[in-house]
């Protein structure tokens, strides 16, 4: 009995406390905070992205990087967010407490917490903050292989160095939200990238739809509804391959009401959808609103990737992911390790597989189907001379305007390196505004 | 080197201090018994010097901590004056119970004083108020203590007093509905002038006395009847007053006796079965018994309220890891009533979760000598009375240690002789004396088969 009071005590110190104490409730995390210098935040090469400077009046974070990392690092002022708030006792951990402790002591040198480095790339986020100027939308770009985030941005941001003097106007621009960080909170119709949740669910189908064969003329009346391609093109006769490449919204309607509003779901909730996510910061969950009864007016409108379908570009980042991956999510993660004080690797994550989201033989297919996109369907403007890129663009009708611009996709397409993901909000056709913008990306991870 | 460089030093290098401390006492006790089963006198005398050596090691180590980390002359004064007082209490306890005590069990009563120490540093470095006051409680307590030979040799068969103990008891047990007042949402508590007694925990000796005298006589399932009853109207008395944890502790300490005397383990799991359902029924009819379950489940919901107590319980005990902060160097004030039943919070906070393993291993070690003596028994009201005795502070350190790292839902109940609170360690205290009053019968004189 007492043996299970100890039990239970070193299961709450080794597991449960490193959690339950950085909650703000805890007084003492303030006193830490005044004894010990916060440790600096670093993107995978060592570039400071967070640091503190100590002047008479105590201390002040300043962030070299600027708005770059404005969401993810996140900062202390006004409550803490991002990573500042998720590594908080990290930063806060001192290492080699005794030997730091009496150095204190003798030389009154403040005691040092650890370092926390992501796997972020601070060129590639530059990049990508560019690329979103003057838009408003999410960039992220993921390693499949290992899950590792190398680029996450989202526009309108902030400058985090600036925090506390703009901080009610910046609460109070609801117009732009520029404190949110869409690319984990924001949730926006997919349009046509669901198309790819579609095409898996018929390749798992039963039925055998590998055959399906339809015959598009631009438009056609499903259910009492007019559903039209763009700008009402005929594609002609299209195979599930033909469909995908080109985008045939009427082909997919009519996949759609094949596959069915039950079988459409099982595949979405396996790949997470309505389900809590992998990922440790915050973040907000997609919606997928069919169920067995649907209208079959709903169905077709789901399996195209409108009705009342809501993604986040996080949520669609490890979906690729796991195409890219032989249908293995791996979970993604920002912390790539820490860093003692003298240079110490601590706590180095290792990659996780987190679940197989898609059988191998439909992420080979899956994949094959999305290199034609760049090759010869809407996603041309994606290509990379000498490097099969593969992708699916998306064109999302919504109720703010003009369509939402989304490209997802992965390059080298056989043993990729990393998979992207671009939504420009009222960016108009993804694959002329959002297609480009994933080449550029691609191509900066490529070259290095 | 500035003083207070030399302090934070000391301080760090304390909290390993400690924790070597308490495990060698632990290791020394662990020794002391085997050459205690071996007979070999000289060695287990050792083992126990060794285990005094340590406790007035940790005493010293910790008043010099405490008064270097005062500024104020007066201050300081006060807890040096403290500090000898304890000092001598434990010098003098050593002495005064060797020599009351004939052959009693050496190793019982150091456990003893160890958790008593730690009880009293604790409380010094809280509010030294309050440890001035639980330094009176722990003489009383122990002048008390020191009479039981005297009491047992003067009235020889205590067995035969079963409704004097009963009728006191109910007595006692009473009385807060005429004289008590409402005190942390329970109605046990009588106060006389400014000082306030719980008369549950001294019904919880004559309890023992009871359940033990009347249990003896068993021959049959009947004669456990009206103790049966008599134990169950104690125990509705105490859950009408929303002692919900003394009703617990009185129901396993019931329990166990009857499975020891009758062997029955149909009537130990029916009587377990029985206390499930009334928990649930409790669970249902009373508001706060759902707050604690609530509070115990997920007190991160709320954590201003319903979990507040929990939750910075939590906080103190997992901030500062395995060492601990060091002794005045933590936030043990934040944490609720802190002085009673969280103390062994602010002890995982300052001394550091190893040395409270410790204190959670001395707690088993005081059982295991507790279990020793009961086996030694021939004359079954002994045996009964040991077993009851320890069991009283077996399940209570288990209750409140395990409320406040979450395991259990909190009980409102203290922590034998680290807890504040006069009713707790007087009745503590008498309840080795007890123990150790049956383990020197048995080692000085021959018994006669009853």
């Amino acid at each position: 009995m007492f043996c299970a009071l100890i039990g239970y005590l070193l299961k709450f110190i080794f597991l449960d406390s490193p959690i339950v104490i950085i909650n703000p409730y805890n007084p003492r995390l303030n006193s830490l905070e005044k004894s010990i210098l916060r440790g600096e935040i670093r993107d995978n090469k060592g570039v400071v992205l967070a640091r503190t400077k100590m002047d008479k009046d105590g201390w002040m974070r300043e962030y070299p990087q600027g708005r770059d990392f404005a969401h993810v690092v996140g900062s202390v002022q006004k409550g803490k967010t991002g990573i500042e708030a998720y590594a908080n006792f990290m930063l806060l951990e001192v290492n080699d407490k005794m030997v730091q402790r009496v150095k204190e002591v003798f030389t009154g040198d403040k005691l040092k917490g650890n370092h926390v480095v992501l796997t972020l790339d601070a060129n590639l986020q530059r990049t990508s903050r560019e690329l979103l100027k003057g838009k408003k939308g999410a960039i992220l770009v993921m390693e499949p292989s290992t899950g590792k985030i190398l680029s996450m941005v989202s526009n309108p941001d902030f400058n985090p160095n600036e925090l506390s003097q703009n901080w009610e106007q910046l609460n109070k621009d609801e117009e732009n939200s520029p404190l949110i960080n869409r690319a984990t909170q924001g949730l926006y119709p997919p349009g046509s990238i669901f198309k790819v949740i579609t095409a898996a669910s018929a390749l798992e189908s039963e039925k055998g739809l590998e055959g399906f064969l339809y015959n598009c003329k631009g438009e056609d009346i499903f259910d009492g509804n007019l559903i039209r391609c763009y700008n009402s093109k005929p594609h002609g006769e299209v195979d599930l391959n033909k469909a995908f490449y080109v985008s045939c919204n009427t082909a997919f309607a009519k996949l759609g009401t094949d596959v069915g509003g039950e079988r459409l779901k099982q595949t979405s909730e396996r790949l997470l959808f309505n389900r809590p996510l992998p990922y440790e910061l915050d973040y907000n969950r997609s919606q997928f609103v069919l169920t067995k009864h649907s209208e079959d007016k709903e169905i077709v409108e789901t399996a195209m990737g409108q009705g009342r379908t809501l993604v986040s570009p996080l949520h669609m980042g490890m979906i690729t992911s796991a195409i890219a991956n032989g249908g293995i999510l791996m979970k993604p993660y920002i912390i790539d390790h820490m860093e003692t004080n003298y240079g110490k690797t601590k706590n180095k994550k290792i990659p996780e597989k987190f679940a197989v989201l898609f059988d191998a033989g439909d992420a080979n297919r899956l994949t094959n189907m999305m290199v034609d996109v760049v090759n010869k369907g809407t996603g041309t403007k994606a290509q990379i001379s000498n490097i099969s890129v593969a992708g699916k663009t998306g064109t999302a009708q919504n109720a703010s305007g003009e369509d939402h611009a989304w490209f997802i996709g992965f390059a080298p397409s056989q043993k990729p390196e990393a998979v992207v993901v671009v939504i420009i909000e009222n960016g108009g056709s993804g694959g002329s505004s959002a297609g480009p913008i994933a080449r550029k990306l691609l191509q900066q991870v490529l070259n290095n | 080197m500035p003083k207070q460089s030399i302090i934070e030093v000391l301080i760090l290098v304390s909290r390993y201090v400690f924790v070597i401390f308490i495990y060698i006492f632990l290791w020394a006790g662990y020794k002391g018994i085997i050459y205690e089963r071996k007979n070999e006198i000289h060695g287990y005398n050792n083992k126990v010097f060794e285990q005094r050596i340590f406790i007035i090691f940790i005493h010293v180590f910790s008043f010099i901590i405490l008064m270097a980390s005062s500024n104020d002359i007066k201050e300081i004064e006060e807890i040096a004056k403290l500090g000898i007082y304890s000092l001598v209490f434990i010098i003098a306890a050593i002495i005064l119970t060797s020599l009351i005590y004939k052959k009693s069990d050496a190793i019982l009563w150091n456990s003893m004083l160890f958790l008593m120490d730690i009880g009293i540093i604790m409380l010094q470095r809280l509010d030294p108020e309050a440890a001035n006051r639980q330094i009176i409680w722990y003489g009383i307590g122990s002048i008390l203590m020191l009479f039981i030979p005297l009491v047992f040799m003067i009235i020889p068969r205590f067995e035969k007093f079963e409704y004097v103990y009963l009728m006191s008891g109910w007595i006692l047990l009473l009385s807060p509905f005429v004289l008590g007042e409402e005190q942390f949402g329970a109605r046990n508590w009588i106060f006389i002038g400014k000082y306030s007694f719980q008369p549950s925990e001294i019904v919880k000796f004559l309890f023992v006395f009871y359940l033990a005298a009347s249990l003896r006589k068993y021959n049959s399932l009947k004669d456990i009847i009206i103790p049966t009853i008599m134990s169950g109207g104690y125990i509705l008395v105490l859950v009408a007053q929303k002692d919900l944890g003394g009703a617990l502790i009185y129901f396993l300490t019931f329990l166990i006796l009857i499975y020891l005397r009758t062997s029955s383990s149909l009537l130990f799991f029916g009587g377990l079965g029985g206390a499930s359902l009334a928990s649930m029924v409790a669970y249902k009819l009373y508001s706060h018994v759902q707050v604690r379950v609530e509070a115990w489940l997920n007190p991160w919901k709320d954590m201003d309220y319903k979990g507040y107590q929990i939750t910075q319980s939590l906080f103190g005990i997992g901030t500062w890891g395995w060492m601990g902060s060091g002794l005045t160097r933590g936030y043990p004030k934040s944490i609720p009533v802190v002085k009673t039943d969280f103390i062994f919070a602010a002890i995982c906070e300052e001394f550091g979760n190893l040395f409270a393993i410790g204190i959670i291993l001395i707690f088993l070690l005081m059982i295991l000598r507790g279990v020793m003596i009961a086996i030694k028994c021939n004359r079954v009201f002994y045996s009964l009375l040991a077993v009851g005795a320890i069991n009283l502070i077996a399940i209570q350190a288990f209750l409140i240690i395990g409320g406040v790292i979450k395991m259990i839902p909190l009980t409102g109940v203290t922590l034998p002789f680290i807890s504040y609170g006069g009713s707790s360690v007087i009745t503590s205290i008498l309840i080795i004396g007890i123990l150790q009053w049956i383990q020197s019968f048995y080692e000085t004189r021959e018994e006669v088969e009853e």
